[in-house]
């Protein structure tokens, strides 16, 4: 199955970002994650490739986070400073994303950013999907908490 | 969701717009099209390889010994295949054969309606594995059915009796193709087809209780369930139903007609699963002949509710025991044994067993029944096609 590298590249580019917090790392990241892809076998189905690329991208990511963890940390302050100001703007659910833990707020990324399907995060995250449902419900939950609201947008 | 609530949420994100998109989906692109032509010599060893595999097998079949090549023929076919001319005879092995079945599932046979009464003797032991099955699995769904069915042992011989005289005339009308397939009824295997037996049996199987609890009820229950975000469970985007089946085909690995023999609940890691031994009718897409028979599985089904307590503790629910949690989300309460469905399907992945297939989306929008000249999806009424439409795909 064919890949549409225009609607894929932005979704992992957000992934990626959301790993290393770091705009050129994110895209040499991504740009390394469809250079990979193509050394593998196609698959036929839109699931497979897309776990695969999400699972390259991962790999990257966590192998990038390990070489330059100092910077990371650096990067993350930066975000903290943002935060703030969206906070001063009344850009609540910034704050409250900002609340989640790293992979909650990945999978909120992926599945209502990037429309990964369940059971490709399943996948990722080697979980059931019901399991992974009842995640987000929760994680869901807390955003609402947070942010003292009914609907969240 | 909406593309406005997708925006919000990817600036709530944060996330800076890439720079250099452009330039490389355009070497992607250029890359990936030298790839598709480079791998010219992978697949000329490929192709090279089958014949040559044929070649060897062909070879050994032709050049060993017939005697230890009898695959298709068992011993235990030479009885019944020398008393073809006794139709007798072969009505009495065959009743032998179901009356010691029949003592631990009267139900299953005595179920069998006359027009059907061939089929239970010639496919007696087909059922013999399924029959304890059936019998358990439906005690909770068919108690009526089990409790209508018993009878006292005079009647059975006589129902019996009945039987033996059906399955003589099958017998001397089918002498010449049977006697393989009849030889296969004393070891389970297929009957009187020719197809691929692919089946997987499931490590787990549940029966089903009188006392249901739907999933959804629990979830409504649970503190920490909620609406979902912006009210969107599973946002599908809407597309015209055509792009749909177009869709549906071309990620699907096999596109199927095909009969439910056997249903059976069974779970994995906690997950509800059915899995349906389907023969195929008719095949649409994919290596899958007519009679072959494979095992599908999708979500959704029925547990034990205290089993489903031990993978969900934050659940509790009185008198466990006597539940079952109905999972629905495939609309599995719409398939039947015996009703002839058209299927989506790919390839188990994931902790499913080796050799099975799966419904190729997870609600219910796989599996399409034809009525009326429409192909109507149980997942959605709404999603429905022409029989004409799918032919333009095949």
């Amino acid at each position: 199955m064919s890949l549409n590298i225009d609607e894929q590249y932005d979704k992992i580019y957000r992934y990626c970002f959301l790993r290393v917090h770091h705009k050129e790392t994110a895209e040499d990241l991504t740009q390394e994650t469809f250079l990979r892809y193509l050394e593998h076998p196609h698959y036929n189905s839109i699931d497979k490739t897309l776990q695969l690329l999400y699972t390259i991208a991962g790999n990257l990511c966590t192998d990038e986070f390990r070489k330059a963890k100092t910077s990371e940390l650096d990067e993350s302050e930066t975000s903290d400073e943002n935060i703030e100001n969206n906070v001063l703007s009344g850009f609540d659910l910034k704050q409250a994303l900002h609340k989640l833990s790293n992979e909650d707020r990945e999978i909120i990324l992926l599945r209502y950013v990037n429309e990964v399907p369940v059971n490709v995060i399943a996948k990722l995250l080697n979980i059931s999907r019901f399991a992974l449902n009842r995640r987000i419900n929760r994680i869901l939950s807390s955003l609402r908490e947070y942010m003292g609201k009914e609907e969240l947008i | 969701m909406t593309d406005k609530e997708i925006k919000k949420l990817t600036e709530a994100f944060g996330i800076p717009e890439p720079d250099r998109k452009k330039e490389f989906s355009a070497e992607f692109l250029m890359r990936s099209t030298e790839k598709k032509h480079k791998p010219l010599m992978p697949l000329i060893l490929r192709f090279a390889a089958i014949p040559a595999m044929l070649a060897v097998i062909t070879g050994v079949i032709l050049l060993m010994p017939k005697n230890k090549l009898n695959f298709e023929h068992d011993n235990n076919n030479i009885p019944l295949v020398t008393q073809t001319s006794s139709a007798t005879d072969i009505t009495v092995t065959t009743t032998r054969t179901n009356e010691t079945v029949t003592q631990k599932s009267v139900t299953t046979t005595t179920a069998a309606t006359s027009k059907n009464e061939l089929s239970v003797s010639t496919t007696a032991s087909s059922e013999i594995t399924a029959a304890s099955t059936t019998s358990t699995r439906r005690s909770g769904r068919q108690t009526n059915k089990t409790t209508t069915f018993l009878r006292p042992a005079s009647t059975l011989s006589s129902t019996r009796q009945t039987t033996t005289t059906h399955t003589q005339i099958a017998k001397q009308e089918e002498s010449s193709s049977s006697t393989t397939s009849s030889g296969n009824n004393e070891q389970g295997n297929s009957v009187e087809r020719n197809g691929r037996d692919l089946t997987v049996s499931p490590d787990t199987q549940y029966d089903v209780r009188d006392n249901i609890i739907r999933r959804e009820r629990l979830m409504e229950s649970d503190s920490n369930a909620g609406p979902d975000f912006a009210g969107v469970v599973d946002p599908t985007p809407s597309k015209p139903i055509d792009q749909n089946l177009q869709v549906l085909f071309d990620n699907s690995y096999n596109v199927v007609l095909a009969k439910i023999e056997k249903i059976v609940y069974t779970s994995i890691d906690g997950e509800i699963l059915t899995a349906e031994n389907i023969i195929i009718e008719r095949s649409y897409k994919g290596d899958l002949a007519p009679e072959d028979k494979i095992t599908v599985y999708m979500n959704g089904g029925y547990m034990p509710a205290e089993e489903f307590i031990s993978y969900y503790p934050d659940y509790s629910i009185n008198d466990s025991e006597n539940f079952s949690i109905l999972d629905n989300s495939s609309h599995i309460t719409n398939h039947s044994e015996g009703s002839s469905f058209l299927f989506f399907i790919k390839k188990g992945t994931g902790n499913l067993p080796n050799g099975v297939y799966r419904t190729s989306l997870n609600d219910g929008n796989s599996v399409f029944v034809f009525d009326n000249g429409f192909y109507y999806s149980l997942g959605s009424r709404g999603f429905s096609f022409t029989s004409e439409e799918l032919e333009k795909l095949y």
